[in-house]
């Protein structure tokens, strides 16, 4: 992983820029020999469309798969993991999509692998990876471009949050993202703000990064409610909560903004010491 | 090991077989099997882990949801048995934990902070390729005796055959990939967890078991029920409240 973003940072120093998916693609292609990567992303519900492309024919071959409705990348879009193609030429790959296989061959595509962006239900999209050869992955090829669309994750997430992207920060987080309690917390924060679990995620980063705060250590406060978030002003309190999903005229208890005064560990008081009651 | 666990042994292998059908779920196969595990080499509680594209173990399921032992499994991607086994392709043991304080100061305490005193790691392999381990935790000090072990290797096998999905995998890529969605539907397993929980107002433990139990009444797939969960397709009630599956069957 660190590899990954040492070789991403790389592209966006030559570009003099702030990291960004194009820098990613663009080392991740590099990264497998492959000739080109394309991502394409969701957009809400059910919309997706190609928004990046390293060059002109991978961003050809993006659109063709959206033209026809049919290509690795939509299925990998629509099913549940990497779709691993090395040779479009096969009877298989053309049996699978018949009319894409042939009209990327034309274009001079042999192999194309498509891996989704995503965590769990948080679902954003794929890059797929463009060779003008026939031949498969290795191992070692494929761990690589999970590190990259690992990468791609925190981008497109930090962009959700507004956070300018910081390579040291990144760093941190690699082992931070596997963890059942950020995604419990996201889980969580979604249900709090009646958002979307991406946005949730989005939200608990943007915060631990504000509060220069881990990852992990925020998502556990959240998962024992000792933080949670406002969902009329969106802010995050770190007083004792409700144990239900917050109600309207809950909101004008005296909630201590952001205190880092964080009650550890122990078991959980049944009042908050400002003489908030739980909710039943 | 005696005539009835010899044919409770056979029992659940014909049941872990009967489960690795066309379609079947990753998480619904592995909760039978760490349940199986418990009571047939009479452990405390055991768990799956295996490793992800950084090379680091995660958990992939337990015998029990517990948030405590969930982060004793966690807390092996830096040290512990498992961690141990990944690396070096063999089984570790340790008999009593109490003596493993400098072995692994983190972990050994935290295993004793839970009740555990004994400790097995079985490697999880595909051919030459270590994918993880089985970890199996006893409150009694000692270890597995020999036919146990060759039992719980076995189990550890299956596991492996089961999360791999396909028997005929040749690809390393296929195998990472494989890895990778198992992993990633835990990620989704989280996620529910966490929205239920927050949604009745109940803890993270408790929000796994109302979740597992209406996959199992409605007879759908935990995953699905996850998925289905964090899409707003469907809301889990507080009741009725379906119990920890028993101890035995």
């Amino acid at each position: 992983m660190q590899r990954a973003w040492a070789r991403i940072g790389e592209y966006a120093r030559r570009e003099g820029r702030a990291v960004s998916v194009e820098h990613a693609c663009l080392a991740c292609a590099q990264a497998v020999d492959a000739a080109g990567a394309g991502l394409s992303m969701r957009h809400g519900a059910g919309l997706r469309e190609p928004v990046y492309a390293t060059d002109a024919r991978s961003a050809e071959v993006a659109d063709l798969q959206f033209t026809l409705g049919e290509g690795p990348c939509m299925d990998a879009l629509a099913g549940d993991g990497p779709v691993l193609v090395q040779d479009l030429e096969s009877a298989d790959s053309r049996r699978r999509w018949p009319a894409f296989a042939p009209a990327a061959v034309v274009l001079g595509v042999r192999g194309v692998f498509s891996i989704p962006v995503r965590a769990g239900a948080v679902r954003f999209g794929v890059i797929d990876l463009y060779r003008d050869l026939a031949g498969p992955l290795s191992g070692e090829q494929l761990l690589d471009v999970l590190a990259y669309a690992d990468a791609l994750m925190v981008l497109v997430l930090d962009h959700r949050g507004g956070i300018s992207s910081r390579l040291d920060r990144f760093l941190d987080d690699e082992f931070v993202e596997r963890r059942a309690g950020v995604h419990q917390a996201a889980g969580m924060v979604s249900v709090q703000l009646d958002i979307d679990v991406a946005d949730a995620l989005a939200r608990l980063r943007a915060y631990a990064y504000a509060h220069d705060r881990r990852l992990d250590e925020v998502s556990a406060s959240v998962v024992a409610r000792r933080m949670w978030f406002d969902p009329i002003s969106g802010e995050a309190h770190q007083a004792m909560p409700p144990r239900e999903i917050p109600r309207e005229g809950l909101g004008g208890g005296p909630n201590v903004h952001e205190g880092e005064t964080t009650q550890e560990d122990g078991p959980l008081p049944r009042t908050d010491g400002t003489g908030m009651e739980e909710a039943e | 090991m005696n005539a009835v666990q010899n044919r409770r042994a056979r029992q659940t292998f014909v049941e872990l077989a009967d489960t690795l059908v066309d379609d079947y779920d990753v998480f619904d196969f592995l909760d039978l099997l760490t349940q199986r595990i418990v009571e047939l080499l009479d452990v405390t509680a055991c768990g799956v882990m295996v490793a992800d594209h950084h090379g680091t173990l995660s958990l992939l399921a337990a015998s029990s949801e517990q948030t405590r032992l969930l982060e004793l499994f966690q807390l092996q991607n830096s040290q512990g048995p498992c961690l141990e086994t990944y690396r070096t392709g063999r089984s570790v043991r340790c008999d009593d934990l109490t003596e493993a304080g400098t072995r692994w100061p983190l972990f050994a305490p935290a295993a004793i902070g839970l009740g555990y005193t004994a400790v097995h790691a079985l490697p999880m392999r595909l051919r030459d390729t270590a994918i993880g381990a089985l970890n199996l935790f006893s409150a009694a000090p000692g270890h597995l005796d020999p036919e146990d072990v060759e039992l719980g290797q076995a189990l550890a096998d299956i596991a492996t055959i089961g999360i791999l999905h396909e028997r005929m995998i040749r690809r390393s890529a296929e195998v990472n990939s494989q890895l990778q969605n198992a992993l990633n539907s835990r990620i989704t397993i989280e996620q529910a967890k966490g929205a239920i929980a927050q949604r009745l107002g109940i803890t993270v433990d408790e929000a796994f078991t109302l979740l597992r139990g209406h996959a199992r009444s409605h007879n759908i797939k935990i995953t699905e029920a996850a998925r289905k969960v964090m899409d707003k397709q469907l809301h889990i009630g507080r009741a009725p409240v379906t119990p920890e599956p028993p101890g035995r069957p």
